[in-house]
């Protein structure tokens, strides 16, 4: 049996599920690759702590180094991963009040700290969503709870509606061009999507335009009925699938997705 | 159930956040220089690939040089190399790409800003330099210097264009 998605502890709980995918993830990416931690790596801690004074201040820069010592912040991320497991071993009934969310979001923001560089929108997004959870942990009523995922919801919204309005004021996003040179490169793109598109150009527009419009409107989403809503949504789970398969960037679909049960809620 | 000051403390909290996180969408100075000053990255920026994307691949390459003043041939520090279909769940490798990425088109934005000297103390420039000379190299060699390099993706008749390349420095 479906539970009902009225149920705000319930709502909570799968984006803790949703959310913990793409943090594990993301920190075993980091894990199994130490040639992104180690000082001789093209993320020397060394070199990125001289972004700003802080952290280069006697006091902050002891903790740091040692933080960032490369087998220290192996053990972070390893912590984060573990954290992240255990919250989705617990049952789905019940909202996890314990340590575990709080782990993830301190170990994210010290990610974050760490360097932006080689991140993606989804660490940025995901990290959105453990603080907003930890949040709520502070305070644990229901007022609190479904502020919370009001706000998640709000998050996504703004998220969507802020990459459709750039898109939409940029004639070559418009027209189709933007699309098929992002997807022309060996970085994000695909030969064979790109050869489709450089030959035909009205799909690309087509594609472009599509994209654009749904991510625009998409705010609009909260006073849709509930058919219509399901529908939007489901064009956004094929919108990350394409993303990650096309693109390569597979972490955004666990990171945004974990934002739609919150979308969810307010389906009523 | 009444409202306590905690609960309206934690409202309060959203809303702040909410407001700073719309005004974090806007691209103007202003906005980007308090930016920069969020350490944490707690104000997301959400303009996916947009107003202009990224159309072209940057290319970081390394060579050395010998005490006797021979240099080794130009080594890209990263081949790309084909997506799977498994990366459509898991992809570790973009992340070395995506680093890469970012610190060549930040300093080609530092050098249209600032000139081939000063942009040798930017965090881009030493966060290069230190991954070049780390690097795998000719045994006997004393120096290296790196090189970045813009193509112009699968389909194009284009050449390739150096943007920038760095002083030779001792290892």
């Amino acid at each position: 049996m479906i539970p009902p998605l009225n149920d705000p502890l319930l709502i909570i709980r799968l984006i803790e599920i949703l959310g913990s995918v793409s943090v594990i993830i993301s920190s075993l990416e980091f894990i199994i690759c130490p040639k992104m931690v180690n000082n001789d790596s093209i993320l020397n801690w060394q070199v990125f702590k001289l972004r700003h004074n802080l952290l280069i201040h006697k006091f902050w820069e002891n903790i740091f180094d040692r933080l960032y010592h490369p087998r220290a912040y192996q053990g972070l991320l390893l912590a984060r991963t573990l954290a992240a497991i255990m919250v989705l071993m617990a049952p789905l009934s019940r909202m996890n009040e314990n340590i575990f969310i709080h782990i993830i979001t301190i170990t994210s923001l010290l990610m974050l700290l760490r360097t932006t560089f080689g991140m993606e929108g989804s660490d940025q997004f995901v990290l959105v969503i453990f603080i907003s959870l930890s949040i709520i942990l502070l305070d644990n009523k229901i007022l609190i709870i479904k502020t919370g995922i009001l706000f998640i919801a709000a998050q996504l919204c703004l998220a969507y509606f802020t990459s459709g309005y750039y898109k939409i004021i940029t004639p070559d996003w418009w027209n189709g061009v933007s699309l098929q040179g992002v997807l022309n490169t060996k970085n994000f793109g695909n030969r064979q999507l790109s050869a489709l598109l450089l030959k035909n150009k009205t799909l690309s527009k087509l594609l472009s335009r599509a994209f654009i419009l749904w991510e625009c409107t998409f705010p609009l989403i909260i006073l849709l009925p509930k058919e219509l809503k399901l529908i939007f949504l489901v064009f956004g789970v094929l919108f990350h699938f394409c993303i990650a398969l096309i693109m390569g960037l597979n972490n955004f679909f666990w990171a945004f997705l974990s934002a739609y049960p919150a979308i969810l809620y307010f389906n009523r | 159930m009444t409202t306590t000051i905690p609960d309206i403390v934690v409202i309060v909290i959203f809303c702040a956040w909410f407001i700073l996180s719309i005004l974090g969408q806007i691209r103007i100075d202003q906005v980007q220089k308090i930016r920069k000053k969020d350490l944490f990255s707690i104000i997301p920026q959400y303009n996916f690939f947009a107003p202009t994307p990224g159309t072209k691949d940057f290319h970081v390459l390394t060579r050395n040089k010998f005490p006797d003043g021979d240099l080794t041939g130009w080594k890209e520090v990263m081949i790309p190399k084909k997506r799977s279909w498994w990366n459509i769940v898991w992809n570790p490798y973009r992340r070395e790409k995506k680093a890469i990425f970012d610190l060549a088109t930040t300093l080609a934005k530092e050098l249209k800003a600032y000139n081939a000297e000063s942009v040798q103390i930017s965090m881009s420039y030493l966060a290069l330099l230190n991954y070049a000379s780390n690097m795998k190299r000719f045994p006997g060699t004393t120096h290296c210097q790196f090189m970045i390099m813009m193509t112009h993706g699968f389909f194009s008749g284009e050449q390739p264009i150096i943007l920038f390349t760095s002083n030779m420095h001792r290892i």
